[in-house]
């Protein structure tokens, strides 16, 4: 497969330090890759130095060959990237539809009908304003709006944090309609379950860097190796 | 469901705007003719409103583009013609041209360092129309014509017309910041507002929402600035100084920030208490009594007087489903 996204030796950062240290993974066009690892070990900034929401110090950040590493979030997004971000990190005092119409692009793949269709919930909470979803209705909020981006690779980062069970399995559902539909994902997630039923492949971090690739059903295969990579039991 | 800015009601839009409008039928000369400096002054206010609290850009620039825009009257008035359109036309222009120019570097800054950009700005307006001799120096441009409202038309020297020609393009200055805040401008400079970081990751360039936002703004404060000139037909540095920054932002924070009417209505407090209350009751301590307004402000009204409003109108926050 063609590779969206090529990630060569990036070092990133807060104050000097080197929270991530010299990463470099590929994320195939279509491709689902979860991105595992303890807490801490530098996975949210790898994802915000890929959308340039930090400033790498060092190293390639490539989408479809073109360089978005130390540029603005609005070029890693124009160059169809989008991020749901750890938190949701909605706007407050925006509605629902306006969240949407803030993202959404001209002759896109994605309309406000589309996410609409997808999450109809977020079609019944239109005119709420952010402040006054739930923390589910928040992140669906969340990557819908990300979808208006047009993506070709979404970066999620922890989708299920924070939200009771049965919203997680309607956070599951819409992610595997979204990889089925041909949309590359790389999801930081520590909810094991839902990494394992999205990824097509899955990369370990530890200290910064990624210790570990193999493809899921390997990964799955073997319990003990997973279980001291992720420092589970 | 809350709402920043409220939703206005036409009739009690058009309400307001016929009451305004009878103030010269119901009032003496000088009141009318302090009205409309007051609608002027407003003007300025709202589009520091647009500024810091639409897009989260607390500003001291706006009264210098004030000043661009009524010397820029004045000189038209004095060199050129006294239609007071054309007026209004060349003193928004050349402020929205002036904010174009001098936002390019100034909206690259953020948060303290933003409001000193802009204090530098406004400070750089001040002491120009303080040093150029053909706009007065420190004496103020002098000989201003009264202006028409057509070629050939009578001049509107009466308090009553300038204060309806001021009503005028206060509606028209706040109409454009409306539609602008409702526009998906406006949503965009909502949301850089809130998080220029979540805006960027949607795609859009913080530095041309800011700007944009900045160069209207700019060309709003300049409008005022013309309405100032057609009623005073004089125009010092003093109406530039610093304090008057101070001033107008003090009455976006009276009036409630982000709500656009109710900085308007900061502005009336503030110019009234400045202009009429001390004027006539407590002779040379308008500052104290400016203060003593924005102390009450703070800790009566934290919102400001929209704020206030809008939480009476509101309805309770939404608890939604179980996360």
């Amino acid at each position: 497969m063609t590779a969206l996204l090529e990630v060569v030796d990036l070092v990133a950062g807060y104050d000097g330090s080197r929270v991530v240290d010299g990463v470099s993974l590929t994320v195939a066009a279509g491709e689902s890759v979860a991105l595992l690892g303890r807490n801490g070990v530098g996975k949210t900034t790898l994802l915000e130095s890929i959308m340039g929401m930090v400033r790498p110090t060092a190293g390639e950040v490539r989408v479809e060959g073109r360089d978005v590493a130390r540029k603005p979030a609005h070029v890693a997004s124009r160059a169809n990237v989008a991020i749901v971000p750890q938190g949701r990190r909605i706007f407050a005092p925006l509605s629902v539809a306006e969240h949407l119409q803030i993202a959404y692009r001209k002759g896109g793949a994605w309309s406000v009908a589309d996410v609409y269709d997808l999450m109809p919930r977020l079609h019944e909470r239109r005119d709420h304003l952010g402040s006054q979803l739930s923390g589910g209705e928040q992140q669906m909020l969340s990557i819908g709006r990300a979808l208006l981006c047009s993506p070709k690779l979404v970066l999620l980062d922890e989708p299920s944090d924070g939200l009771a069970p049965a919203i997680v399995e309607q956070v599951r559902a819409v992610l595997r309609e979204l990889a089925s539909t041909g949309l590359a994902l790389l999801v930081v997630e520590q909810d094991l379950r839902l990494a394992f039923d999205v990824a097509d492949r899955v990369l370990v971090m530890a200290k910064g860097q990624i210790v570990h690739e193999s493809a899921t059903p390997a990964f799955r295969a073997d319990g003990e190796r997973a279980r001291r990579l992720l420092g589970i039991g | 469901m809350t709402r920043r800015t409220g939703r206005l009601r036409p009739a009690g839009v058009l309400l307001l705007v016929v009451i305004l409008a009878a103030v010269p039928f119901l009032l003496a000369s000088y009141p009318v003719s302090l009205g409309g400096r007051i609608l002027a002054f407003a003007l300025v206010v709202v589009s520091t409103d647009l500024l810091t609290g639409v897009t989260g850009m607390p500003t001291l620039a706006q009264v210098g583009y004030f000043g661009v825009g009524a010397y820029s009257a004045g000189l038209v008035g004095i060199h050129w013609t006294d239609n007071l359109i054309v007026q209004l036309a060349v003193g928004t222009l050349a402020a929205g041209l002036l904010a174009l120019v001098t936002g390019v570097v100034a909206v690259r800054t953020a948060g303290i360092v933003f409001l000193m950009v802009t204090l530098a700005i406004g400070e750089l307006i001040h002491q120009v129309a303080d040093r150029l001799d053909f706009l007065g120096a420190s004496n103020g441009l002098v000989g201003i014509p009264a202006g028409t409202l057509y070629p050939g038309g009578e001049p509107l020297i009466l308090a009553g017309y300038t204060y309806w020609w001021a009503l005028l393009v206060f509606l028209l200055g706040l109409t454009v910041a409306y539609v602008v805040a409702k526009s998906p401008l406006g949503l965009s400079m909502r949301a850089v507002r809130e998080s220029p970081t979540r805006l960027r990751a949607v795609g859009q360039s913080t530095y041309v929402v800011r700007l944009v936002a900045f160069i209207i703004a700019g060309a709003i404060a300049g409008a005022a600035g013309t309405a100032w000139t057609a009623q005073t037909r004089f125009v010092s540095p003093g109406d530039l100084a610093f304090s008057v920054s101070a001033l107008a932002l003090l009455s976006v924070v009276l009036g409630g920030a982000g709500t656009l009417w109710g900085p308007a209505i900061g502005a009336a407090v503030v110019f009234l208490t400045r202009d009429w209350l001390a004027a006539n009751y407590f002779t040379g301590h308008a500052d104290l009594l400016l203060g003593i307004v924005f102390v009450l402000a703070v800790f009566l009204l934290p919102r400001g007087i929209a704020g206030y409003q809008l939480s009476r109108r509101s309805d309770p926050p939404h608890s939604g489903a179980a996360a």
